[in-house]
């Protein structure tokens, strides 16, 4: 007889794992399918390794303007092995991390690809496929495939880069992102195909390591959806960076030259065309949830327009007892929000009753400057029914930014006119991505603005500008001009 | 519209179920999905969830009707005054007349947890966040207690800090609000000796001389095939109080029992006259009262005895309870009850003899009130009138002791190196050792065992 599980989850990403301990704690017999490294994009090829990137490029930035703070470096060069090596360990070390804790919570760990087989009354009958390669073409350890039933199925599949039939990720003209964090040398000239959240950061790294840039986007904007004047600071700093940005135009074809020579012809929206050589591109336009070969077609688990599946607010698929979270459910594709999806799925097979509540998810994008934001804009805001009113403290009047030699971007905060409940924050600056919690926190609990106001803030830190900026929602910020009253 | 709300198919055969409660009251207004009845089924108790959205118009039905598969439960006005629904969620078309199948509180392995059942309407969450005019505000753990208990939360009245108009539901807010919804289960007296009936309140039936005929449970016939049956009871009313009370104090009070044994000629003497005295004014005088009152002599020397642990907001409290009601165990058909001597310690013992008839007959007949089935401090329960030689009763909770009193037979006795025929009885302590140590219940035992051997002892402090 098969083995069989009351809880088996698809998928050991942030999404996957979480889940799985959850259940795990709570008594649930529990097993996880992985097909490739614990830890999934996050871990592996997304959230870590990227910032452990970015960190190090920001550094090189501090240490490139020294002169201005008296630091007089003789010789200064990046090792970029060294860089890579030194990401690598975290990586590892964070991965391992999640297989002692699988381990230690008692879930037992299957390698290799899930796929629905079909069911077996409550069960559904899962086949952990290792005899072939995983999505990636990594290579499995060669096991015999082996069927196991689940009572409840969590699938946390994730995403992959998307690519398009005339532009293919390979690993010398075409890089995705994955591809693009370990690179053997530093390129002269990158071009970024789709100026999405992904692409800028990685691009902007390389600048850093003094590659030149050049931004390819379709749309009329970049980092579509994000607040205009966030955005507008970082493509400020980018332009001054060099970086040439290239909107409403099209990549149309990507020749290989060999010797590390790539050239991107593009079009713009006018019809004028160009090309732009390069070491290589870095394709990132968006992510595709990883459904195929799931064998969802088994159990008939319905997908939405554009390939997500599809889940109520418990998560749970048109199937009984199939959960999808993540990726690979739509929405913002954001570790954080797979892994709440998770513990809420988990927990509603205690309690049925229980379904997504949350009304701030904070996220944070790491560019230069960082941006984060929670909540809604002003223009959400006003489509959601609420009246909304603006509040906004420059890092310029924070002492704390001064001292650290970063005071671009600034903090705005949206409360309700009728009510002061605040309705969301977007930051532009340094570390705003560790300033963005409180306000998600003030969010959750249903608090004004004014609540932020009053609330005392130790001196000298950048977290001042959030009570700055909610004393500003009145016209009554201290310390910086403001003529309105309200 | 209105749609008639009835009971769905909830599977596995069943066709009745007894409607334990309402989880929701006339003019509520409920969402699609939201559990709002409780039904008892001999598989399971299962929670009905609303077929839709929309207001409680009408209950058909009222707590512990029977209900078949398909009898109208309610009448749920459609749409109205429907909490916010999901944003994306579908419209639907179709008026169903059928509630949705509900997640059964299944069996084994793990028994709290439903199963999953019937599939789910299509998709009505695709990630993210959502903040809307209409959301309450209030912290996520109150959201969550919500949405655990089924809670609308622009039902509560709020008492927080004022967001606009509206204030924030405060954790105590929601409890309030639960208790006072819930407040309508009561369980009866939770009673908790072994079973048996009086022999002293009752007089005990005479034994049996005749020889019977084998009862047929020990002649079975194996001529045909050896079935193994079993029968399956769903366990309601009194036997399921009796059931989770029973649990409730093995499992909170840990338990010791101390037994001795006394000699109690001069106790029978004493009553034979009693019974006389009583029989004037047409009380049956049994031993109960003389036990009683012993009992309450002992309490008084022995006050933590008369007490239960508590845990409060102020940690773990022990309360010395000043009056002694004296819970007296009664079986019934149903089951054991435990009728209460109301401030035992202030009354004769011909008012507790009468009063401990008229309670007996009154829960025998079931038509004892909760009243006085309520507030005991201290059970007795006597098997007299079955045997055995002594029994290790379980403590009503959250009482820390109960008593078991035996019946009283001749023995031979060693007396001033004489062996001599006395009437003897054991008596049983169970006491919770969290509250009396050991010692202490020794020495309470022997404080009853006194009263009972001396009678004199027992006349001197009586009141």
């Amino acid at each position: 007889m098969s083995k069989q599980f009351e809880v088996v989850v698809i998928g050991a990403g942030p999404g996957g794992y979480v889940s799985a301990i959850r259940a795990a704690q709570m008594g649930f017999k529990t097993a996880i399918i992985e097909g490739h490294k614990m830890g999934g994009e996050c871990l592996n090829y997304g959230c870590i390794p990227s910032k452990a990137l970015i960190s190090t490029g920001h550094l090189i930035d501090r240490v490139q303007e020294g002169e201005k703070y008296g630091l007089m470096f003789e010789k200064f060069h990046v090792d970029l092995g060294k860089l890579i090596d030194w990401k690598a360990g975290i990586v590892k070390s964070l991965t391992g991390g999640v297989s002692q804790l699988l381990k230690a919570n008692g879930v037992t760990v299957f390698h290799g690809t899930g796929q629905f087989e079909g069911v077996n009354g409550n069960f559904k009958k899962i086949k952990v496929v290792t005899s072939v390669d995983s999505y990636d073409g990594t290579k499995l350890e060669a096991k015999t495939d082996e069927v196991i039933e689940a009572e409840r199925v969590i699938i946390a599949t994730g995403s992959f880069s998307a690519e398009f039939p005339h532009l293919k990720i390979n690993d010398t003209s075409v890089l995705g992102s994955k591809q693009a964090l370990d690179v053997k040398k530093i390129p002269k000239r990158i071009v970024v195909i789709g100026g999405g959240v992904i692409g800028l950061e990685l691009g902007s790294f390389y600048t850093k390591l003094g590659t030149e840039l050049e931004v390819v986007e379709a749309a009329s904007e970049l980092l579509v959806g994000t607040d205009r004047e966030c955005v507008d600071v970082v493509q400020k700093r980018l332009k001054k960076n060099g970086v040439q940005i290239h909107l409403e135009t099209l990549v149309t074809k990507i020749e290989e030259k060999g010797a590390g020579k790539t050239i991107v012809h593009t079009e713009k929206k006018d019809g004028t065309k160009g090309t732009i050589e390069c070491d290589w591109a870095l394709l990132t336009v968006g992510r595709r949830p990883r459904t195929a070969n799931l064998g969802l077609d088994k159990i008939g688990v319905k997908l939405g327009d554009r390939g997500f599946i599809l889940v109520n607010n418990r998560l749970e698929t048109n199937v009984a007892g199939v959960y999808a979270i993540g990726d690979v459910i739509g929405g913002m594709m954001l570790a954080h929000k797979a892994s709440k999806e998770g513990l809420v799925c988990v927990e509603s097979f205690k309690n049925p009753n229980t379904t997504m509540d949350i009304r701030a998810l904070p996220w944070a994008i790491f560019v230069d400057p960082e941006i984060a934001g929670v909540g809604h804009t002003e223009e959400s805001a006003r489509a959601a029914g609420w009246d909304p009113v603006i509040g906004k403290c420059p890092f310029a009047a924070n002492g704390r930014a001064l001292t650290t030699g970063e005071s671009a971007g600034f903090v705005k905060l949206i409360a309700d006119r009728k009510t002061d409940r605040l309705l969301g924050a977007h930051l532009v600056g340094a570390e705003v991505s560790n300033l963005v919690q409180e306000v998600a926190m003030a969010i959750e609990l249903g608090a004004t603005s004014e609540d932020v106001a009053r609330t005392v803030h130790a001196h000298p830190t950048l977290p001042e500008t959030i009570m700055e900026a909610a004393e500003s929602v009145h016209g009554m910020a201290v310390h910086f001009f403001e003529k309105r009253m309200r | 519209m209105i749609m008639e709300f009835k009971l769905p198919d909830i599977g596995e055969g069943v066709v009745e179920g007894e409607l334990i409660q309402w989880l929701v009251k006339e003019g509520d207004s409920v969402q699609a999905d939201q559990p709002v009845v409780e039904v008892m089924t001999d598989k399971a108790t299962v929670e009905v969830p609303a077929p839709v959205s929309g207001k409680i118009s009408k209950l058909t039905a009222q707590d512990g009707d029977m209900i078949k598969v398909g009898q109208v439960l309610a009448q749920i006005e459609e749409g109205a005054g429907a909490a916010k629904a999901a944003p994306a969620a579908e419209a639907k078309t179709e008026s169903k007349v059928e509630a949705k199948a509900p997640a059964s509180s299944g069996s084994a392995p793990a028994p709290q947890t439903p199963t999953p059942q019937a599939a789910n309407p299509a998709s009505s969450y695709s990630g993210g966040a959502t903040l809307n005019p209409s959301d309450v505000p209030a912290a996520p753990i109150v959201r969550a207690m919500a949405q655990k208990s089924g809670v609308d939360l622009s039902q509560v009245p709020a008492s927080g800090p004022k967001v606009g108009d509206q204030n924030r539901v405060l954790e105590e807010d929601l409890l309030r609000f639960l208790n006072q919804g819930a407040g309508a289960v009561q369980a009866g007296a939770p009673s908790y000796a072994p079973q048996m009936a009086s022999p002293f309140a009752a007089p005990a039936t005479a034994p049996l001389k005749k020889v019977k005929p084998i009862p047929a449970a020990f002649m079975r016939d194996f001529s045909g095939p050896a079935v193994e049956q079993v029968e399956r009871q769903p366990v309601r009313g009194l036997r399921r109080v009796i059931a989770n009370a029973m649990t409730k104090s093995k499992f909170t009070a840990p338990h010791y029992s101390y037994v001795d044994e006394f000699e109690c000629s001069q106790l029978v003497a004493l009553r034979e006259e009693a019974k006389k005295l009583g029989e004037q004014y047409g009380v049956k005088v049994s031993y109960l009262p003389f036990i009683v009152k012993a009992l309450v002599g002992a309490l008084k020397e022995f006050p933590i005895a008369n007490s239960s642990l508590e845990e409060t907001e102020k940690g773990m409290e022990l309360v010395l309870k000043k009056h002694i009601h004296i819970g007296v165990a009664v079986a019934t058909p149903d089951g054991l009850v435990v009728p209460v001597i109301k401030h035992a310690d202030r009354k004769s013992l011909l008012q507790i003899a009468q009063e401990i008839n008229e309670l007996s007959a009154k829960v025998r007949a079931g038509k004892a009130t909760g009243e006085e089935l309520k507030g005991s401090t201290f059970t007795i329960t006597s098997m007299g009138n079955i045997g055995g030689l002594f029994a290790t009763p379980i403590i009503n909770y959250p009482e820390v002791g109960i008593m078991g009193v035996y019946k009283i037979q001749e023995k031979p006795l060693v007396q001033d190196g004489q062996i001599v025929i006395g009437k003897t009885m054991h008596l049983s302590l169970s006491l919770d050792h969290r509250v009396v140590d050991g010692a202490v219940g020794g020495y309470f035992c022997n404080a009853v065992i006194e009263r009972l051997q001396n009678p004199a002892r027992l006349m001197m402090e009586m009141v």
